[in-house]
């Protein structure tokens, strides 16, 4: 069998793709976040099959009850709007060794069904305001 | 010995052989099997950035299988490490162990794809990153079900696609090195 080379000119060309896709989605992910800072930093909660989807906390809210699939999930977040979860009742934990995630990017616990979004919400025209706020 | 197994030896050699090879495709499918699974296993409690951020180098074995073995070997592995992995861990039947299914298959499938219509153009490096991208944006898609809407998919992919050429060139790396010392 005649051996594969590593790298073909061909192999150049698709990594120089998924690096200008890479960029390309980034970019795409930043523009609307730039015209919607400004806020005061909270964290928006998506629950899968609740139909829970923009929840917010506040900042600095020492121990947030979120409730997923699973059960109750401890989350706290900071003045900074980042967030971190205190305890979970998934079995995998991987959430909890996340710790403090800022914004731009956020905690997605599959088993629980939780995902938290630390996200600037106001924006110019007041068109992503929090329908409401979880104490 | 008679007349009869004189005449039936040429056909009998044919048949030991034929089974001696089928039996040799068992044993490396699990050898490979069981040194994808302890990779992945070994690979698991490391600290990582993000979840999904892990190298993956049990995808070498996979490449490895893909290069020198057929589609339905290349597959076999992806399950049999799925299945192990997931017995170890205690993942099978939960989501976290259909993301891994999830994303074994998908890599293996852009693989064998990637090796078939790039014959000739195509080497190690386009091949792995190509299996890493499926790996990544698969999972991310069953992520997305099963987390439902909220997720911020575009900053994800793009997070992915980016690790994707890293993780995809070390594979690549290691399969080479694989391929080079056993032909």
């Amino acid at each position: 069998m005649k051996p594969v080379p590593f790298l073909t000119r061909g192999d150049l060309l698709l990594l120089l793709g998924v690096a200008a896709a890479s960029l390309a989605l980034f970019f795409l992910h930043q523009l609307p976040r730039a015209a919607a800072r400004g806020g005061d930093g909270l964290v928006r909660v998506s629950i899968a099959g609740s139909g829970q989807v923009g929840e917010w906390l506040p900042a600095g809210a020492r121990a947030a009850r979120v409730r997923g699939r699973l059960g109750e999930m401890v989350v706290e977040t900071a003045e900074d709007g980042s967030v971190r979860v205190v305890s979970s009742p998934c079995p995998g934990q991987i959430c909890v060794g996340q710790g403090w995630t800022h914004a731009g990017s956020s905690i997605v616990c599959v088993p629980n069904g939780v995902v938290l979004t630390p996200e600037p919400p106001a924006s110019a025209d007041g068109a992503s305001e929090p329908d409401g706020i979880t104490r | 010995m008679n007349q009869t197994n004189v005449a039936n030896l040429p056909q009998m050699t044919l048949q030991r052989e034929v089974v001696s090879e089928a039996l040799s495709r068992v044993v490396l499918l699990g050898v490979l099997t069981a040194a994808a699974s302890a990779i992945q296993i070994a690979e698991s409690p490391l600290p990582r950035l993000l979840p999904w951020l892990k190298p993956g180098l049990s995808n070498a074995l996979l490449l490895f299988a893909v290069i020198r073995h057929s589609p339905g070997f290349a597959l076999s592995l992806v399950a049999g490490r799925t299945i192990v992995t997931g017995m170890l861990l205690g993942t099978l039947f939960t989501p976290a162990g259909l993301l891994s299914l999830l994303g074994g298959g998908s890599a293996a499938a852009a693989m064998l794809l990637c090796r078939r219509l790039g014959r000739g153009r195509g080497g190690l490096a386009g091949i792995s990153v190509a299996g890493a991208v499926a790996h990544n944006a698969a999972q991310l898609g069953g992520v997305a079900f099963f987390a439902g809407e909220g997720l911020p998919v575009f900053l994800h992919l793009s997070l992915m696609l980016g690790a994707a050429i890293p993780s995809g060139l070390l594979v690549a790396g290691l399969a080479h090195q694989l391929l080079r010392r056993t032909s």
